[in-house]
C-alpha cells in the first residue's frame, strides 16, 4: 500500500509555502514518507527538495480572517476551500494530511498510519496552557455536535471514504446551508466545522462516530500565545492565562507534536 | 509592597512554571505508554499489564485483545506481548521519574526551561 503525506499551502498576504517548506522538513525527518503539496503556484517554492510531487490547484476562496501573533493580529485572505477535494488529489492509498502549522517532534503519526482503521481524525484535544477551557473546540456550538479536528488525518482510497469526501465537497458547496441548520453563526468556511458536520451525518445524525479517532490527544498553543525556542525535539512556548490577558508563563515541550496556531511565529523561530 | 508579600508572589510564578512543567511531562508519559501492535494501539497501564499477566497464567499464549479504539486486535505471542509493554511501561516511567525530580528540586527555573 503505498502511503504519503499531502499539504495545503496558498500563499496570501502571509507565507503559507514556506510554512509548508518548515513543515515538510520536520515530516521528511521524522516520519520519511513521500509528500506531495498542493498549492496554487509551483514558483513560489523556494526549496523544493522536501517534495516528492506538488499539484497546482487554484483557490478561489477570498474569505478575511483574523490572525494574532500574540496581543498584535492583522486580517488576512484566508485559502482554505481545497482540503475537501483531498481524496480525489492524493496519489496515495493511504494519505496523511497534516495542516502546515502542525509541529512534528515525534513518529507518533506514522505508526499510526499503520493502526486498523481507514480513517483517523482527532477529537479530543489537550491545550498546553492548562487552565483554559475551550468549550468551543468540543462542540461546533453551544448546543451542537462533537467537534472534529481538521488539522490532521488520515484516510485510505475505499468507497465509504470516498462517499466521505463526496458528502463534504456537498456541504462546502451548500455551505450556508449546512451552517444554519448546524447554528453556525460565522459565515466563513472552516474545514473544523465541515468535517464534524460530514462525520455527524455519515454517523447517522448520532454522535456515535462511524470513524475512528486518532489515540491521545491532539496537543495545541492558541494564537494568542508564542513559540519562543525550539531545540531537535523540543518547543519552548509562552502561554497566555486565561484569567489574565497579556500575562505570560512558559512551557516547555519534548516528543510531542504541537499545533502552533500562532503561524507568525513559526516563521519567526522555525525558518 | 512588602518584601514577604513579593516573595509570596515570587513563589507563585515560580508555582505556575512547575505546574506546567509537570502537566508537559505527564503528557510526554501518556504518549510514550501507547503501544501500537498489530494494528491496533493499546494504553499501556496497570490493568492491561495485570490482565496480560492474568491471561498468561492461565496458560493462554494466543489472544485477542480490544484496543483503544475497540478493534479486536489478535496478539499472537502474548507472552512477548508482555514484556514488550513492560519494557516500554519502564523506559516510559523511569524516564518521567528523572524528568520529573529534575523539575521538583531544580530551583533555578532557567535551567528547567533550557533547552
Amino acid at each position: 500500500m503505498k502511503k504519503g503525506i499531502l499539504l495545503f499551502a496558498y500563499n496570501t498576504e502571509f507565507d503559507y509555502v514556506n510554512l509548508a517548506v518548515i513543515c515538510a522538513k520536520r515530516l521528511k525527518k521524522h516520519l520519511g514518507l513521500p509528500i506531495t503539496l498542493v498549492t496554487d503556484n509551483k514558483k513560489l517554492i523556494k526549496d523544493s527538495e522536501f517534495f516528492d510531487n506538488v499539484i497546482e490547484l487554484e483557490d478561489l476562496s477570498n474569505q478575511q480572517k483574523r490572525f494574532y501573533n500574540g496581543i498584535d493580529s492583522q486580517v488576512f485572505t484566508w485559502k482554505n476551500l481545497t482540503r475537501v477535494y483531498s481524496y480525489d488529489l492524493s496519489p496515495y492509498d493511504k494519505t496523511l494530511v497534516v495542516d502546515v502549522d502542525y509541529i512534528v517532534n515525534s513518529d507518533f503519526l506514522l505508526k499510526c498510519m499503520d493502526l486498523q482503521a481507514d480513517f483517523l481524525i482527532f477529537k479530543e484535544y489537550n491545550d498546553l496552557a492548562k487552565t483554559r477551557k475551550n468549550h468551543q473546540f468540543e462542540y461546533i456550538t453551544n448546543f451542537g455536535i462533537p467537534f472534529y479536528w481538521a488539522t490532521v488525518f488520515v484516510f485510505e482510497k475505499n468507497k465509504k471514504n470516498e462517499i466521505f469526501f463526496n458528502l463534504l465537497k456537498f456541504i462546502k458547496e451548500n455551505w450556508d446551508y449546512y451552517r444554519l441548520i448546524y447554528e453556525i453563526s460565522d459565515t466563513k468556511f472552516r474545514n473544523d466545522f465541515a468535517f464534524s458536520i460530514a462525520i455527524h451525518i455519515i454517523s447517522g445524525y448520532t454522535t456515535n462516530s462511524f470513524y475512528n479517532t486518532f489515540p491521545g490527544k491532539i496537543h495545541l498553543v492558541q494564537d494568542r500565545d508564542f513559540l519562543i525556542k525550539s531545540a531537535e525535539n523540543s518547543l519552548l512556548f509562552l502561554v497566555e492565562d486565561e484569567r489574565c490577558q497579556n500575562n505570560y508563563s512558559p512551557i516547555l515541550v519534548n516528543n510531542l507534536d504541537v499545533h502552533v496556531m500562532n503561524k507568525f511565529n513559526i516563521l519567526e523561530v522555525l525558518s | 509592597m512588602t518584601e514577604d508579600i513579593k516573595k509570596a508572589f515570587d513563589l507563585a510564578n515560580r508555582m505556575i512554571v512547575l505546574s506546567n512543567q509537570k502537566a508537559s511531562l505527564l503528557d510526554e508519559f501518556e504518549q510514550s505508554t501507547l503501544f501500537f501492535h498489530n494494528g491496533g494501539c493499546f494504553k499501556i497501564n496497570q490493568t492491561l499489564i495485570s490482565f496480560v499477566t492474568a491471561l498468561e497464567d492461565l496458560n493462554q499464549s494466543t489472544v485477542v485483545l480490544i484496543d483503544q479504539n475497540n478493534t479486536p486486535i489478535l496478539i499472537e505471542d502474548l507472552n512477548k506481548f508482555k514484556q514488550d509493554i513492560i519494557n516500554c511501561y519502564f523506559q516510559a516511567s523511569n524516564k518521567y521519574l528523572v524528568e520529573y525530580q529534575k523539575v521538583q528540586h531544580n530551583r533555578d527555573i532557567k535551567s528547567i526551561l533550557d533547552l
